[in-house]
């Protein structure tokens, strides 16, 4: 399996060239303007997400599906190795991220004389609300990505940018669904959150750590599923 | 090493049905026309696709049990690219050090340098050639003890394709196997201790090569000729404009009881023609 995880990392790293600069908006755009740090946040975890899907279709390209289940690993631990490699890629996004902002913070006080906390003030980065905002938007992401994988297995490349489209468009939807319910009901979303927010910070990680947990394992279960069933 | 009872498996109007075996020391090839059924069948004992009948063992084992651990002592080459075409030579390394126990980075290395295979190149922008050696190359890395190999010299010039027959001869040994589709007949005839020829998903023959090159041959003969002869070991006829060319395993003995009969010793090529073209006598 480590095999496997060296091999995307090198396709990750062989196309640095496209990589780079998608990178370098992102950080131009985090200089340059006071973007708050969920927005951030989630422009770098859904760019490393769609990088990390992406080598998948390395995988697929030639017939080299065939010849990665003739390696010397199950088909469920080449599943896995996508899925850690998915992992440790969202994990590398979301450093390199917080570094992006902290380095920025230091570089943009010190430029305006204001010091650096006023910029994290302004960014977000000392206040729950944002943590709180960026912490659902990286829930999202995450998620998103576990329902698409298996989709991604089940039905290959040339579905990709549909599925992507469908995942999206469910996720839009849900959203909409949710607010026409909360109306009905009369239910305040903003005191929901409120109440959210209430929560201490130990409760609300410990929230979205079990659902990244439950959705990684129904995941990789699916895609398990999906790839001991398939043929090549 | 690797055992085919009765496979089966059905693609809409394509049926593969067939049994093989390819004994320890031994290179087998599997020859046919495109679409006969040779990739189908190597996918078979790689466990790539859903049986509809039959069984497979390989090293011992259920084709469909080997562990990760078993895996390690095959050695598959597709046609396709192996490895995606964004990695170099040099990325490839710790890939396969990483995957395989017995990989001996040291003759990876020199072996690539004795083909001419660069190192920082995307392997996507090597030629056909260039990825055939780098495919083989790969495999031979970690001395598995059994080589799947489908159209392995394909692309290859005579010179390289040469020189990786003589490295795929040196790695045979008593307990190593070679199941090896070319559709090169040279490849074959040098190289294979017996052959397997399969049509329409069928086997229609199984012979040793010696035996393939000495008994076999091409019988040349007019319509008078045909029916006056005995025709007994005519395997298969085929109408030209000089009257009939028939295929026979019985070389010898039409050269010595029609002396005045043109026989002409049988190749691969020929024979793969005759068996899978023409009319049974």
């Amino acid at each position: 399996m480590k095999g496997l995880m060296i091999k995307d990392i090198n396709i990750m790293r062989g196309n640095s060239r496209a990589i780079l600069p998608i990178m370098g908006i992102g950080v131009i755009y985090v200089f340059f303007t006071d973007t708050k740090i969920s927005f951030g946040m989630s422009y770098i975890i859904m760019l490393f997400g769609m990088l990390a899907l992406s080598t998948l279709s390395y995988d697929e390209e030639n017939d080299g599906m065939a010849y990665l289940m003739t390696l010397p690993v199950s088909r469920y631990q080449y599943v896995l190795s996508k899925y850690l490699f998915l992992l440790l890629f969202l994990a590398v996004g979301a450093v390199a991220s917080l570094a992006t902002f902290l380095v920025s913070a230091v570089i943009k006080g010190a430029a305006a004389h204001t010091g650096s906390l006023e910029v994290l003030r302004r960014i977000g980065f000392l206040q729950k609300e944002e943590w709180l905002a960026c912490l659902i938007v990286l829930l999202t992401m995450f998620l998103m990505n576990m329902v698409l994988l298996p989709l991604r297995y089940k039905f290959g490349a040339a579905m990709q940018q549909i599925m992507i489209l469908i995942v999206v468009a469910a996720v839009i939807g849900f959203s909409m669904a949710l607010d026409k319910l909360t109306k009905t009901l009369g239910i305040d979303p903003d005191q929901w959150l409120a109440g959210l927010n209430g929560l201490g910070t130990a409760a609300l990680l410990l929230i979205a750590a079990g659902l990244c947990v439950v959705g990684f394992l129904v995941s990789l279960g699916i895609s398990a599923h999906v790839i001991a069933r398939k043929e090549f | 090493m690797i055992r085919l009872k009765n496979v089966q498996k059905n693609y809409g109007r394509f049926r593969l049905d067939c049994s093989l075996e390819v004994k320890p020391g031994c290179v087998t090839g599997l020859i046919g026309a495109n679409g006969a059924g040779k990739s189908t069948a190597f996918k078979a004992i790689l466990d790539l696709i859903r049986l509809d009948g039959g069984s497979i063992e390989v090293l011992g084992k259920p084709w469909n049990t080997l562990t990760a651990r078993d895996k390690q002592k095959i050695g598959v080459v597709f046609p396709g690219y192996a490895f995606s075409g964004c990695l170099t030579v040099k990325q490839l390394i710790p890939v396969l050090a990483g995957l395989y126990e017995k990989f001996d980075r040291g003759r990876f290395l020199s072996d690539c340098e004795r083909f001419g295979l660069p190192m920082g190149q995307k392997t996507k922008e090597f030629s056909t050639g260039m990825r055939a050696k780098l495919k083989l190359l790969s495999v031979l890395s970690y001395s598995p003890q059994i080589l799947i190999l489908d159209e392995p010299t394909s692309g290859l010039d005579v010179v390289a394709r040469d020189g990786l027959l003589d490295l795929l001869r040196e790695h045979m040994r008593e307990d190593r196997a070679i199941l090896i589709s070319s559709h090169i007949s040279g490849d074959l005839e040098g190289f294979c201790d017996d052959i397997y020829m399969i049509d329409e998903g069928r086997i229609i023959l199984h012979e040793d090569t010696d035996v393939l090159l000495d008994s076999y041959g091409v019988l040349k003969v007019s319509d008078e000729e045909l029916a006056a002869m005995d025709q007994q070991y005519l395997l298969k006829k085929k109408r030209t404009s000089f009257g009939w060319q028939c295929l026979t395993d019985h070389r010898q003995y039409y050269m010595d009881n029609y002396p005045r009969m043109v026989v002409e010793k049988g190749n691969i090529d020929e024979v793969i023609l005759m068996m899978v073209k023409e009319e049974r006598v």
